[in-house]
């Protein structure tokens, strides 16, 4: 009788560990799975706030990339790292914008010689100023809410724009200056990025 | 639970072979792994319920023939059938890598590796200590790899100096950079986003640090970039 008992508590304990050893694995296994899928870098969940770091020329995020969910408010803190004038400007079509651009000033370079190139990108820049906000507001109206769809920045200047995403898909933000890249655009140097939405 | 935006087997063609390949393996060693699991823990049960012990003489039975046979049997042919398996599935997704190529986008592999092909997109990949260099048909060099979305695009991966491993995780890719041999791998990648590039051979110090990004664009805005940098690099041509 003794005996039995002492098998009985035998067997818990046994069936106990065999319990802790399956837990375990399947846990670890869990915990595997989870790192395999999901552990890569594709930034992961979409975040509420990105820093858009600008600089000669590329448009660096962080967390990079940007990925947004639909209709939820995304707050972009901007920062001009670089030395020349920056632009963050949302674009439909980015090939369109710059050759626009380009060829305005190349044409105003022809028609006036006695201009130099600043004074060539600043009346470039005026007369397309209200063109592009009008396009702007045209291509993007439904799918981007926010003060303003383009954000010129000065040498260290930063600032912080909240935008709101109502469309899943890729939205291009792009630099269409062209301090030290006359007459193309910082654009065509790879100074552009996407901000990818996604449904929430 | 999960606030991952995209299912990682649709980030690439390759990908999407690579996670049925894996949900193949899985499947498998989840029926193994309840075969083993159940063993554990009814094995001991059965035999602890037994009046008997286990190693008790029992009148005109040999102990070679007290069912254990059959027990190796079943073990036997359970492990070879899952090696075949995994073997034969492992062996026909190889395959499906090269077809999927030829088949789905149209390329044909002996006229690219004789330096001919159309509309795929032809990478070369340098590795170096520490980094990576990409060299595009139109001649341009970059340490981001920029890529379309949608399209194939073909890796020519070589290194300069030691053995690197040319990698981009989360799109599948991975070959090695041997210094004097050029590997071939490609992919189509589908979503815009940007990616990690990663060497994956230890090559030295700087190895951990041997990471650039790789940029997937729309088609569009990669032919802004592709014909931006085309231009570029004609006009600097032309002033030399
Ligand atoms: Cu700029
Ligand atoms: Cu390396």
């Amino acid at each position: 009788m003794a005996s039995e008992a002492a098998n009985g508590g035998n067997n818990v304990a046994l069936l106990a560990a065999i319990a802790i050893g399956v837990i375990f694995f399947a846990a670890t296994s869990v915990a595997l799975g989870y790192f395999m899928v999901f552990g890569e870098n594709l930034a992961g969940p979409p975040q509420d706030i990105y820093i858009i770091r600008l600089s000669e020329y590329v448009i660096e995020p962080e967390p990079d990339p940007i990925i947004v969910k639909v209709g939820q408010p995304v707050v972009f803190r901007i920062v001009n790292e670089g030395s020349a004038e920056h632009e963050v400007m949302f674009v439909a079509d980015l090939e369109m914008m710059a050759n626009m651009i380009k060829e305005a000033s190349l044409r105003l370079q022809q028609e006036n010689p006695e201009l130099s190139v600043e004074e060539i990108m600043e009346i470039v820049d005026e007369r397309h100023e209200m063109i592009m906000e009008e396009m702007l507001e045209k291509a993007f109206a439904g799918k981007i809410e926010g003060e303003e769809l383009m954000i010129e920045l000065e040498p260290g200047e930063s600032t912080v724009v909240t935008f709101t995403f109502l469309e899943p898909g890729i939205y291009i933000i792009a630099c269409l200056k062209q301090e030290g890249t006359f007459p193309g655009t910082h654009a065509e140097e790879g100074m552009f990025n996407q901000v990818i939405v996604v449904e929430g | 639970m999960f606030h991952y935006p995209f299912n990682p087997a649709e980030l690439s063609e390759t990908a999407r072979i690579w996670w049925d390949l894996f949900g193949f393996y899985l499947t498998v060693a989840i029926i193994l792994g309840v075969v083993v699991y159940a063993g554990l823990v009814l094995i001991p049960w059965i035999y602890s319920r037994r009046r008997q012990a286990v190693d008790e003489i029992q009148p005109g039975v040999i102990p070679g023939e007290r069912g254990r046979m059959a027990y190796l049997a079943v073990i036997v042919i359970l492990i070879a059938a899952s090696f075949i398996a995994i073997f034969v599935e492992s062996y026909l997704a190889v395959n499906k890598l090269a077809a999927t190529l030829e088949e789905k986008y149209n390329v044909d592999i002996e006229e690219l590796q004789a330096g001919e092909a159309d509309g795929v997109l032809v990478v070369e990949v340098i590795g170096f200590q520490w980094g990576w260099t990409f060299r595009y048909p139109n001649g341009v060099e970059t340490d981001i790899l920029y890529l379309p979305a949608g399209r194939p695009v073909i890796f020519k991966v070589t290194s300069e100096d030691v053995f690197h491993a040319f990698s981009i995780p989360d799109l599948r890719v991975k070959v090695d950079a041997i210094p004097g041999q050029v590997n071939v791998t490609w992919t189509v990648p589908e979503k815009p986003g940007t990616y990690r590039v990663q060497c994956y051979e230890l090559c030295g110090v700087g190895h951990a640090e041997m990471i650039t990004k790789a940029i997937v664009l729309p088609p569009e805005v990669f032919d802004f970039w592709y014909e931006s940098q085309s231009e570029k690099l004609e006009s600097e041509g032309g002033e030399q």
